[in-house]
């Protein structure tokens, strides 16, 4: 009995060995859901350099507010991290081919230089929450 | 070992058997579902993140590597030392992807301010104001944002012509490198703060931009 089952935890070994070596050679990445946006901007506030490659995640790193204009081709969006005592910063997006691309931040504060190119109503709102500075 | 202790054991094994098939299976049917991605980088400390639609960003690796993802259009992200690329990589089953990113790809930041015009002083020799310098990148940047800067041959600047006492306007002209490409570039402003851009490749004289008249110098009825 003990040697029947020796053989089948053997086979079972060395399929799994065998399926290791030819499937599992390269990392399989299944990205989790996440609403609209949230992973555009997760890949704006990662962390580069070294062996110190971080990407934050939403809400257990920061909660995000998304406010869309221009008929759901702008948006900008308020992160606030949570940690404390870290201020809440701002990113811009524009819907390219169908994609949201960054345009502007992460950022506590914009140059208006910087935002002159951006939609009027998109302007007028970062101006609004006091976002902006004269250069 | 009496017979109980060995039925013990024999259920402990074919347990732990059907649990390593079981992932041998899992195996199987993940890599069923995803395609492979390769990524070919110029440099070894590029870091690579992915974000698909309506799903959360994922670290997929450094520098060249292969991953597997399941189909569907992912936004890649590529940056390294404040440089960063951005590509929309769609993956389909049965079609391996391979994603090439090179030098000449990576932008620094998407800023007008940061378009760094070289010999800028002879456009300011010539007229131009400071503020409509500044104007000048922000057309450059509305043409296309992964422009790093124009370099100006400053042989090829030349006056256009200005009559006061008419509604002519200023005009410069010149060439310029505008990231390794020849680009004839048209300046033309009504006023002291706004510009009218207008680029063109010299090679084939086709316009490839015009930022338009300023709307503020348009003319209009008193």
């Amino acid at each position: 009995m003990i040697k029947f089952g020796s053989i089948v935890l053997g086979v079972s070994l060395l399929g799994l060995v065998i399926v290791k070596g030819i499937f599992g050679q390269t990392p399989i990445i299944t990205p989790s859901p996440a609403p609209q946006l949230v992973g555009q901007v997760e890949q704006e506030l990662v962390t580069y350099g070294g062996d110190s490659i971080y990407v934050p995640q939403e809400p257990s790193d920061y909660i995000s507010k998304v406010t869309f204009f221009d008929n759901q081709h702008w948006a900008i969006v308020k992160v606030t991290s949570n940690k404390p005592l870290v201020q809440s910063g701002w990113l811009v997006f524009e819907k390219k081919n169908d994609v949201f691309q960054s345009v502007l931040g992460p950022g506590t504060s914009f140059s208006q230089d910087d935002t002159l190119v951006l939609p009027v109503e998109v302007n007028a709102a970062l101006t609004e929450l006091g976002v902006l500075y004269n250069e | 070992m009496n017979s109980s202790q060995k039925r013990l054991v024999f259920i402990l094994m074919v347990f732990a058997s059907l649990l390593l098939a079981a992932y041998s299976v899992s195996i199987i049917l993940a890599y069923g579902k995803t395609e492979k991605v390769t990524l070919n980088s110029f440099s070894d400390s590029l870091v690579v993140t992915a974000s698909g639609k309506n799903m959360h960003a994922e670290y997929l690796g450094t520098g060249s590597f292969s991953v597997r993802l399941q189909p569907g259009e992912y936004q890649f992200v590529a940056g390294a030392d404040g440089n960063r690329y951005e590509k929309v990589v769609v993956v389909k089953k049965r079609k391996p992807v391979i994603v090439s990113i090179t030098k000449s790809m990576l932008k620094v930041v998407t800023s007008p301010s940061a378009i760094k015009i070289t010999d800028s002083e002879r456009l300011i020799s010539m007229g131009m104001t400071e503020t409509q310098l500044s104007d000048l990148r922000r057309k450059i940047f509305t043409y296309d944002r992964s422009i790093k800067g124009i370099d100006i041959d400053v042989t090829t600047v030349k006056y256009g012509y200005r009559n006061r006492n008419s509604s002519d306007p200023f005009a410069i002209s010149f060439q310029a490198k505008t990231d390794e490409k020849n680009r004839s570039y048209t300046v033309v402003w009504y006023d002291l703060k706004t510009v009218q851009v207008k680029i063109a490749d010299p090679k084939t004289n086709t316009q490839l931009y015009d930022s338009g008249i300023p709307v503020s110098t348009l003319p209009h009825d008193d």
